[in-house]
């Protein structure tokens, strides 16, 4: 009689012995390539904050202002950097906007983007990016729409134009109140 | 021929999971784009196979015919998940190009398959024999698909980044069509015939 009973329920506890054990294993295997994963995204974020600040050696990121601190091998303060998101021709533009000083931008790098390949490449084989470069928060305007704007658009691919130009003028204003 | 080398050519030729069994098509179709794809599918199908055929051998005899699906699957499973973390984290290349395909794995009826047809019936050293045979068995198979599209569908091969090879002519003039689905059925179906015809991979 026991016995049978040992019989019903053994089915159930074999499948949640393996149950536990499939899931200890798998908590172990992503404990070791977590560690991996994390030191890997560390060395991309640096990787991409060296293509605006050459000279970056080590960062910080604050997780409250979501501003990186940029640092050179000197432990020097060369800068701050942070991401900006938004909508061009079409929906989710990333940039990460690189600040020289708490009014100037060092260089803007778009790192995700699904605007329209052959409007895109024409931004990408204009100087529209290098406009950026050493550029005042203030003067992050189109030309087209404000007198005071520094920035050129590009016949053809005004939309995308406006939508970067945005997203670094909105991000960097956000920005700068925190740093401030 | 020992048991184990029997069991283990056996899964080469004559019970070849692509062009004798016709099992994991589907992947085959799909992955086979480029030679460094095929490869990186091939080493996690093989560690899945030869993992979990040798866990479900180990303790056959305690799992009770009503769950023992049920059992397979979270063994297949936990390891599919393992190869789908090792690739995330060591070679990212391939984990991007093969996406969906990888965690598929744990679908695969060549998998279940041989799990239930073999390694849940047969003692470990012929069950790790039967998945090492069928693993390496899939390899070559996805190999040589892999190989004729990527040279046919872009004149020539590249393995991470570095350029084994080019054709001469066929490198400024690929035919396209070998790298999208059309290629892939084509070039199976081709094989398939061929290795039916010149009888090699005839059974028994």
């Amino acid at each position: 009689m026991k016995f049978d009973h040992l019989k019903k329920i053994y089915p159930t506890a074999l499948l949640t012995l393996a149950i536990i054990i499939s899931v200890s294993l798998l908590v172990i295997s992503g404990g070791i390539t977590q560690a991996v994963l994390e030191s890997r995204q560390d060395q991309e974020t640096l990787e991409l904050l060296q293509g605006i600040f050459p000279k970056t050696a080590f960062y910080y990121f604050d997780t409250d202002t979501e501003i990186y601190t940029l640092y050179n091998s000197s432990r020097s303060e060369i800068g701050h950097a942070f991401y900006g998101e938004g909508i061009g021709f079409n929906p989710r533009m990333v940039i990460i906007i690189g600040l020289e000083d708490k009014e100037t931008i060092k260089d803007i790098i778009v790192t995700s983007q699904r605007e329209t390949r052959w409007y895109w490449n024409r931004l990408v084989n204009s100087d529209f990016f290098d406009q950026f470069k050493e550029l005042r928060i203030e003067d992050c305007v189109l030309k087209r729409y404000n007198n005071d704007g520094k920035v050129d658009g590009i016949t053809g691919a005004t939309i995308s134009c406006m939508g970067v130009v945005n997203i670094v003028r909105k991000a960097a204003l956000e920005k700068m109140e925190l740093l401030n | 021929m020992s048991g184990f080398t029997k069991e283990f050519i056996k899964g080469l030729i004559t019970s070849n999971p692509i062009f004798v069994l016709a099992l994991g098509l589907c992947p085959a179709l799909a992955t086979t784009t480029s030679l460094e794809n095929a490869l990186g599918l091939s080493a996690a199908v093989t560690f899945v196979l030869l993992a979990s055929s040798t866990m479900i051998s180990l303790i056959r005899k305690f799992i009770p015919g009503t769950v023992r699906i049920p059992v397979f699957i979270i063994i297949i499973a936990t390891f599919v998940t393992v190869a789908n973390m090792l690739f995330q984290a060591y070679i990212p290349t391939i984990y991007n190009a093969l996406g969906i395909y990888l965690p598929l794995i744990v679908a695969y009826c060549i998998v279940l398959g041989r799990a239930e047809a073999f390694a849940s019936k047969n003692k470990v050293s012929r069950s790790i024999a039967d998945a090492l045979g069928i693993g390496i068995g899939f390899t070559l198979a996805l190999i040589l698909i892999a190989s004729i599209r990527e040279i046919l569908g872009t004149g020539g091969i590249s393995i991470f980044g570095n350029d084994l090879f080019t054709l001469p002519g066929l490198g400024d003039n690929p035919i396209y069509i070998f790298i999208l689905p059309a290629g892939a059925f084509l070039v199976v179906g081709l094989l398939l015939a061929l290795f039916r015809w010149t009888g090699v991979t005839k059974n028994g």
